[in-house]
């Protein structure tokens, strides 16, 4: 598929990290599969040689497809890869279907209650660490780095008290 | 205002508002100044070792022998421990890295950061805030906030990220049953970011409809807790805290603990959130 844009030097690509817009940097390469100009950001050497953005997020959700219609795809496939790591694809690994957002039916009116976390109150700018202090109270007494970066703020923490485990 | 490395070099603080490929240069300067530091540092431990060595046979041997060797070894540790100040974080230029270059993708080619990134260490005397007994321990508590980004999308979106390491040390004297007295003291991080964005609302008129919905549009990785969303019509915030000992995956291929991930994350959050105002279903 060649591109129908005039080539004037500009990239024709217009995938971002969060949103899609058009890019304005120069064209330093074409897309080995749709020749689109592209710049050096949204250039990415696959082994077939240099394609846009948006060819490799294609060519990646059709190996995805075929590999869950295979069933032999590990929930690790889906994890981070070469391509997962730059900021063009995270929104398609982490975020399946980002952008084509369902708004809930209620949008609008009351919001819903939520299911586990994050709390209600968070909404309206509570801070959150009221919630986290209840957990706090079962924390195991001698345990000292496991999931107790909200007891760093000031509080009257005795959990050092009977833990000289480390010097 | 161009970067000065000697003065970068004298405080450790890399404040500047510039483009995305200066704040990548000077990334790349202090990269540089950090890695000659660190080969030093390790050139100076093998020859402390060598020295170490000698001086112990030499003691043995014939005393007077020991003193060439026990002078290259103090005169070493003395360099070490001066230089050894200067040997910065790594995670935390990386970070930087990685963040402003996702920030890129989505800024105009001509878009300008404002950027404070802080390499001075955690437990410096001026980012201590308070100290006090607690149960017998000596307790002091630091915050150090050590990036500050600020800059507008291409879409008018203006965006301010904030990272804190907080940071707790204590000590106390304790006495074995043996009756031996010994000093312990333990440490304490954890990491808040905070991802503010400043939507302009002629762009997007219909935020006010799915604010009261952020929370179902928050979806941060498993090892973060939400400390706070702030969901207003001039502004989205997400702060979050972390107590992992988070890295870069791209200089540590095999963490578990992506730091920028949270920063990602946290933007396409709120990002999902503007993108449904534009919804057609609302």
């Amino acid at each position: 598929m060649a591109t129908t844009k005039p080539d004037d030097g500009m990239c024709h690509e217009t995938s971002g990290f969060l949103f899609s817009h058009p890019c304005d940097r120069f064209s330093v390469q074409q897309c080995r599969q749709c020749q689109k100009p592209i710049c050096e950001d949204h250039g990415h050497d696959t082994p077939e040689g240099v394609v846009c953005t948006t060819c490799l997020k294609k060519q990646k959700q059709a190996q995805r497809q075929t590999s869950r219609d295979d069933q032999t795809t590990t929930p690790s496939d889906y994890g981070h890869t070469t391509y997962g790591n730059d900021p063009y694809f995270y929104r398609d690994h982490y975020y399946p279907g980002y952008g084509h957002t369902v708004v809930p039916a209620n949008a609008g009116s009351t919001p819903p209650p939520i299911p586990v976390t994050p709390t209600p109150d968070m909404i309206s700018g509570t801070d959150f660490d009221d919630a986290v202090d209840d957990k706090r109270q079962s924390h195991d007494p001698a345990d000292f780095t496991e999931g107790d970066a909200e007891s760093l703020q000031r509080e009257e923490d005795a959990d050092f008290e009977s833990d000289m485990g480390a010097s | 205002m161009s970067f000065d490395l000697s003065q970068f070099k004298r405080d450790l603080v890399y404040a500047d508002q510039a483009s995305v490929a200066e704040i990548r240069s000077s990334i790349n300067d202090i990269r540089e100044f950090d890695r000659e530091t660190e080969s030093f540092l390790k050139f100076l431990k093998t020859v402390m070792s060598v020295a170490g060595l000698c001086t112990v046979f030499s003691l043995c041997a014939f005393f007077p022998l020991a003193v060439l060797p026990g002078s290259v070894l103090v005169v070493c540790a003395v360099i070490y421990f001066q230089k050894k100040k200067l040997d910065l974080p790594n995670r935390r230029y990386e970070f930087t890295t990685e963040v402003v270059n996702a920030l890129n993708r989505d800024m105009p080619k001509d878009g300008q950061i404002k950027f404070k990134m802080d390499l001075t260490p955690s437990n410096g005397t001026h980012k201590k805030t308070v100290s006090e007994k607690v149960r017998g321990w000596d307790v002091t508590y630091f915050e150090d906030p050590w990036l500050r980004l600020e800059g507008r999308f291409a879409d008018g979106t203006a965006y301010d990220i904030s990272m804190i390491d907080r940071f707790q040390s204590r000590t106390k004297w304790a006495r074995s049953s043996s009756g031996k007295s010994k000093r312990k003291s333990k440490t304490k991080s954890a990491t808040v970011a905070s991802v503010k964005i400043f939507p302009k609302q002629k762009k997007y008129t219909n935020l006010g409809l799915v604010m009261g919905q952020t929370n179902q549009f928050l979806k941060l990785p498993t090892w973060v807790k939400i400390k706070k969303v702030n969901a207003e019509p001039d502004v989205l915030a997400v702060t979050t805290i972390t107590s992992e000992n988070w890295s870069v995956r791209r200089t540590d291929p095999n963490t578990k603990f992506d730091g920028p991930e949270i920063v990602y994350t946290s933007l396409l959050s709120l990002y999902q959130v503007l993108n449904a105002s534009k919804s057609e279903n609302l």
